[in-house]
This record gives C-alpha cells, structure tokens and sequence, in this order.
C-alpha cells in the first residue's frame, strides 16, 4: 500500500482534528501507517478508511490519560435542536478560534472536520461517526452556544 | 479586534487546516516507511507487474509449505488455543480499558460496530441473563477483530469477548446448538468460559 502526499495530508489533517495539536498528530499518523502495513486492503479507501480506524482507537488508547476523550453515551443526549444549519451562521474570528479550539472535545473537532474540511453534511457526519443524526446536532447546538458565549465574553473584554 | 475580523465558521476553520501541513521531510519519513513494506524500492507503474508476479509465486509457495508442515502441528496448537484465548481474555479484563461507546442493550451497541466482519448477538446461554450490559470496544482475540463487551453482575465487571469463529485460526470449541457445555479454562485465578455460539465465539469471564 503506498499513499499519495494529497491523502497523506487529509490523514494528517484527521489526526490534527484527534490531538489539536501538529506533533502528535503526526506521530499518530506515523505509528497509524506502521500498524495498517500489516494489513492488505482491497483498495486505497479501505486503507485509508482502516488508518483511520487506528487513529482514532489508538488516540483514545494512548492519550486517554492525559487527555480525557469524551464518551458519548448514545442514550444521554436529547435532541435540543434539530436544526442541521446551526453552524452555518456562526462567525468567528481567527484569534478567537485559535482560543477556543484546544478546549474543544475531541468528538468536536472530529465533527468539524468531517463538516468544514471534508464537506460533509451532519447527516453523513452522524453516519461516519455511528451516532444519531439528532444527537450529533445537540452537540452542534452546544458548540455553536459555547462558541457565541466565547465570542460575546471576548467583546465584554475588549469594550 | 474588529468585527470584520470574523468570517463564518466553515472558512475560518478551511483555512486553519489549510495552515497544517505535513513539510517535506515528514512526507518522506512517511513514504520510507510504506515503501519499505514494498521491499524498500518505489513502486513504480513498470515494476509493479513482475512484482504481482513473485508475490503470487512466494503466496503459492508459501501455502504449499504451510499445509505440509502444518498438517502435523495444527492439532497440537489447537490444544493449547483455549488457554492461549483465556489468557488474552483475562489480561485485557484486567486491564479495563476505557469504552469507547456506552450502551446497555445489545441493539444500541450494534450501530458502534460497523467494522466488524459479523454482527454482535445476544447468547442464549443461561450465565448471561443477570449480566447487565454497560458497553464495548473494538478489540482483537488471536489476531482476529472482536467486540469486547464490559458486562457488571452486582459490583462485579465482567468481560464477554465475541469474534467470528475461524475453525483454522481457533481449532474445535464446543458448539452450543450442538448441546455441548462451554469449556471452562483458567488464566490468572480467572475462569473464562469459551463457546461457539450463532457462528460467533465467545469468551466469558466469571
């Protein structure tokens, strides 16, 4: 199996979205594509899709303990809002993104992700992640109060 | 800052992941490191046919040699493959590595496990009824992708492992339908139970 650069960096860009942070990202990767060369994949999406898989249970694996990953209990969320464009509106300033995105979940950033850099409904972003459709927007629905709750204290701030 | 400062989300963060980008030298590490599962040269359009070729040759080979020699060691290795499937079941029971999806009915896990090459089942084995399901993850048993399913009985926690059941990878095991007990091994003071069940194995601990 060998991985072009462009699929290479959209493998980065997933485990950036794990760690939020550039280093441990690529180490992930790194260790990612060590571990999948064990296994023969039909096609170069199976091996993509199954370096992902490692990402992700290797991140929960391995920085877990410093890092608590949120765990979604699939029965704990009840749909605050269902409305699939909760995100589109929103507006933000890059400093202030840089700010809040290290205190993101996990689950987050892997949403925004799939959502913003992929291009992905929530619809196919709730099928990628095997949660509800209705859960996933009331994590939608909260990111999108965190971030204007954010933004709005930014504004008291600079006043 | 000024309010033009902000654009909508979506391009805000485009543009942040635009700005992480793996150098040139990482991008080589990277290739190094799967061309070398390629016998360390590049891969190239040219090469690829005659490399097919001695794959397929050195698979043929290698098969041959494996059902030769096997033939007489595949028996012994099956006898100790319930110890070896306990011992590894214990050991990750020990461990109790975090969950990576809650659920307390069998159903709700099924959506999780979407890379399995089987589906979770219920068993209809009588030790299970009391077991109170609290979720799983991904896991492997002898190589082999499983589901490893946290299970509590009173404060207790207990681990039920499924996987499918590869007759050449674990040997005969008792077959529920068929009327036959699980077998019972210890590894660690611990006892797992071990069956074949719905085409599935499963490993208990108790």
């Amino acid at each position: 199996m060998v991985i072009d650069r462009e699929n290479l960096q959209k493998l980065h860009h997933y485990a950036y979205s794990l760690t939020a942070n550039e280093a441990d990202a690529y180490d992930l990767l790194q260790s990612a594509i060590e571990t999948s060369l064990n296994k023969s994949c039909e096609s170069i999406n199976s091996s993509l899709a199954y370096i992902r898989v490692i990402m992700k249970n290797r991140y929960i694996d391995d920085y877990r303990h410093r890092q608590k990953f949120p765990m979604d209990n699939i029965e704990d969320h009840s749909p605050v809002s269902l409305d699939e464009s909760s995100l589109e509106d929103v507006v933000i300033a890059k400093h202030d993104l840089a700010l809040i995105w290290k205190t993101l979940d996990a689950v987050d950033r892997e949403v925004l992700f799939y959502w913003a850099v992929e291009g992905l409904s929530m619809s196919e972003v709730a099928e990628k992640l095997d949660i509800s459709r209705g859960t996933l927007l009331s994590r939608m629905h909260r990111l999108r109060h965190r971030l204007m709750v954010a933004e709005n204290d930014r504004q008291r701030g600079s006043v | 800052m000024k309010s033009s400062d902000k654009t909508p989300l979506k391009q805000q963060l485009q543009q942040q992941y635009k700005q992480v980008q793996l150098n040139d030298s990482q991008f080589k590490e990277l290739e190094e490191i799967m061309n070398k599962q390629h016998g360390g040269a590049v891969e190239t359009e040219e090469k690829r046919p005659q490399w097919r070729l001695l794959a397929i040759a050195s698979m043929l080979l290698v098969s041959v040699l494996s059902t030769y020699l096997l033939t007489d060691f595949s028996n012994n290795n099956f006898e100790n493959m319930p110890q070896l499937i306990a011992e590894e079941v214990v050991n990750n029971h020990l461990h109790l590595k975090p969950l990576e999806v809650k659920a307390s009915s069998l159903d709700k896990l099924k959506g999780y496990f979407t890379k399995l090459n089987f589906m979770p089942v219920a068993s209809r084995l009588a030790a299970l009824d009391s077991l109170q399901l609290l979720g799983g993850r991904y896991c492997s048993l002898q190589g082999i992708t499983a589901a490893q399913l946290r299970m509590k009985k009173g404060d207790d926690l207990q681990t039920l492992y499924q996987t499918e059941y590869l007759a050449d990878v674990f040997g005969e095991l008792p077959v529920l339908e068929k009327g036959q007990q699980p077998l019972v091994v210890y590894a660690k003071g611990i006892m797992v139970k071990i069956w074949v069940e719905k085409g599935l194995l499963f490993a208990l601990t108790d």
